[in-house]
């Protein structure tokens, strides 16, 4: 120790370690057990509530204070092939440093047979799967936690009709409640016009609430992701992004921002979560554009970046433009900072500081296909689920 | 050296009886002296009772190794104008060596320390101590937890069997 260079130490007596004989241990006031609980990662977080009836009763306080389980970072993307359809496409692709508990084989869904995973809502997992001898148009959905590994089955949609394009997202927020919405759109024919119908599924009643036609939307696109902020899911639908309540299904629609070009039919769109708030993404004419929407009632949209791409990463911009799916194309937003994620050559995922520019390599892509992807923050809240 | 002797001194005042003179500047490091210093700047004596002699010359010790660190690094940036990067990235290093050393401590002094680190509000040493205990509690199954802390399972078998079923990821023998 340094200590013999410390000019305050000749003034106090040389210091000894403890030597007394304790008869039991201190007893330690609830806040400082609650803040020693609080800094613990999950595992060692939920067995420490089995130690004693006083541990337990802090335990509710100290999941408030943890910041592994409350504000947990981003951990990963969660990618889905959608070409092929085995086990093997489902891709967890860990970005974080520090290695994480969580169950990223997927290993508690490996005797349902072949899955798609349909959207990925604040660490749940919305997966598609199909069990033998069940009939084709029959839409078998799992929602699973991977942090908690909690995997439980929707009952089926009873009424499937004709169905000619059909997606599925999830909304839920563990910050607001517990309970979990899945959302099933579907296009079908009213007196000859096609339209949008909603059916809804809470977790909390444990049902399917059918059936609510919007005549004033057209189809959304398949393969956008489903943004679920302020309490509303968002999609891309044509011109506009469609936002709809999953607890009273009231929707709206918020124009896109105008542009002085027309966006090839292939080019890469997608909405995004940042920073609290929606981000629309096109990529154009070699560029990468992204917007910040500011106001959903006026349609509001700041543009905030625009990209070269052949200055910044080398890529002509075709990658995002044209129908080649051989390369696997990603754009992605970090959830809580001002960084971009993005697809280049070989496979690599680059992340881009939107700041200060610096790129650094985040992974290594799946082998090829048009991919779906979603940002991955674990979850270690248990959310409700009623079962009929 | 010439500078401490011009400095205040206070005496602090174990629960056991024991005095122990300080500068002024390491006294302050515990919030709560600070408080009393600037509530009543002549008072030169102040008993801690609930305080052993033994840990309090512990907290000393951390109090002063800290502040001669902080004066360490202030006098470098003085003398070069501007501090280097490196040299104060290794003073770093070197004081998380010693709190690593000064927390290699049995389980009631550390119980003992954060209490008395909660009490004079050291903020530093406080943070320390509480890592220290929730390192200890990691890698250990709920029966060691209860071993190492001396506590009585009061829960019954059911209560027990139920938090184990609500989360059994947190219970297997992984890693």
């Amino acid at each position: 120790m340094a200590s013999s260079s410390n000019p305050h130490l000749n003034l106090c007596k040389k210091c000894s370690k403890n030597k007394k004989k304790y008869a039991s241990l201190p007893i330690l006031p609830d806040d400082i057990l609650t803040e020693i609980i609080a800094r613990l990662q999950p595992k060692p977080f939920c067995r420490f509530k089995c130690v004693g009836k006083s541990w337990l009763d802090l335990s509710s306080q100290a999941f408030k204070q943890n910041r592994f389980l409350r504000r947990p970072n981003l951990y990963g993307l969660v990618i889905n092939n959608l070409v092929q359809r085995t086990n093997d496409d489902i891709n967890f692709k860990i970005l974080s440093r520090n290695k994480r508990d969580v169950d990223v084989k997927l290993s508690s869904l490996k005797n349902i047979g072949p899955i798609t995973i349909k959207d990925c809502c604040n660490g749940l997992l919305l997966i598609q799967t199909r069990e033998q001898n069940e009939p084709q148009w029959m839409v078998c959905l799992v929602v699973y936690n991977p942090a908690i590994r909690k995997l439980v089955k929707l009952p089926a949609l009873r009424r499937p009709g004709r169905i000619i394009h059909r997606y599925v997202s999830l909304s839920y927020d563990p910050e607001i409640s517990p309970e979990f919405h899945v959302l099933f759109f579907r296009t079908v024919l009213v007196q000859s016009h096609w339209h949008t119908a909603l059916d809804i599924f809470s977790s909390r009643k444990g049902r399917w609430e059918e059936g609510k036609v919007f005549t004033d939307t057209v189809a959304t696109y398949q393969w956008n992701s489903s943004i679920y902020l302020g309490g509303m899911v968002r999609r891309l639908v044509k011109g506009n992004v469609f936002s709809v309540n999953p607890t009273e299904g009231v929707h709206k629609l918020t124009k896109l921002p105008p542009l002085e070009f027309q966006i090839l039919p292939l080019s890469f769109t997608n909405l995004a979560k940042s920073q609290g708030l929606l981000h629309y993404i096109l990529v154009n004419g070699g560029k990468l554009l992204i917007w910040v929407c500011i106001d959903f009632d006026k349609s509001g949209w700041i543009l905030k970046h625009e990209i070269r791409l052949q200055e910044t990463f080398g890529l002509s911009g075709k990658e995002f433009e044209d129908s080649n799916r051989r390369a696997p194309k990603v754009i992605a937003l970090h959830p809580e900072k001002d960084v971009l994620f993005i697809s280049v050559r070989d496979r690599k995922l680059l992340s881009y500081d939107l700041r200060t520019g610096e790129q650094n390599r985040a992974c290594t892509l799946p082998r090829r296909g048009n991919l779906c992807f979603w940002n991955y923050v674990p979850c270690y809240s248990d959310f409700v689920f009623t079962n009929e | 050296m010439a500078r401490s002797s011009t400095e205040n001194m206070i005496t602090l005042m174990s629960s056991d009886g024991e005095e122990f003179m300080v500068t002024e500047k390491v006294a302050r490091e515990c919030t709560t002296i600070r408080n009393m210093l600037e509530d009543d700047c002549v008072i030169t004596n102040i008993p801690l009772p609930n305080v052993t002699s033994d840990i309090l010359s512990m907290v000393i010790e951390y109090c002063m190794e800290h502040v001669a660190a902080a004066e360490k690094a202030a006098a470098e940036t003085a003398e070069k104008g501007s501090s280097s990067a490196p040299a104060a990235a290794k003073a770093n290093k070197d004081l998380e060596e010693w709190d690593k050393a000064f927390m290699n401590v049995d389980v009631y002094t550390l119980c003992d320390l954060i209490l008395a680190a909660n009490y004079l509000n050291v903020s530093g040493l406080l943070d320390l101590t509480i890592q220290t205990a929730a390192n200890l509690i990691k890698g250990k199954s709920p029966e060691q937890i209860r071993k190492t802390f001396h506590i009585q399972n009061d829960l019954s078998l059911e209560e027990e069997e139920k938090i184990r079923s609500q989360t059994p990821w947190a219970f297997e023998k992984s890693e």
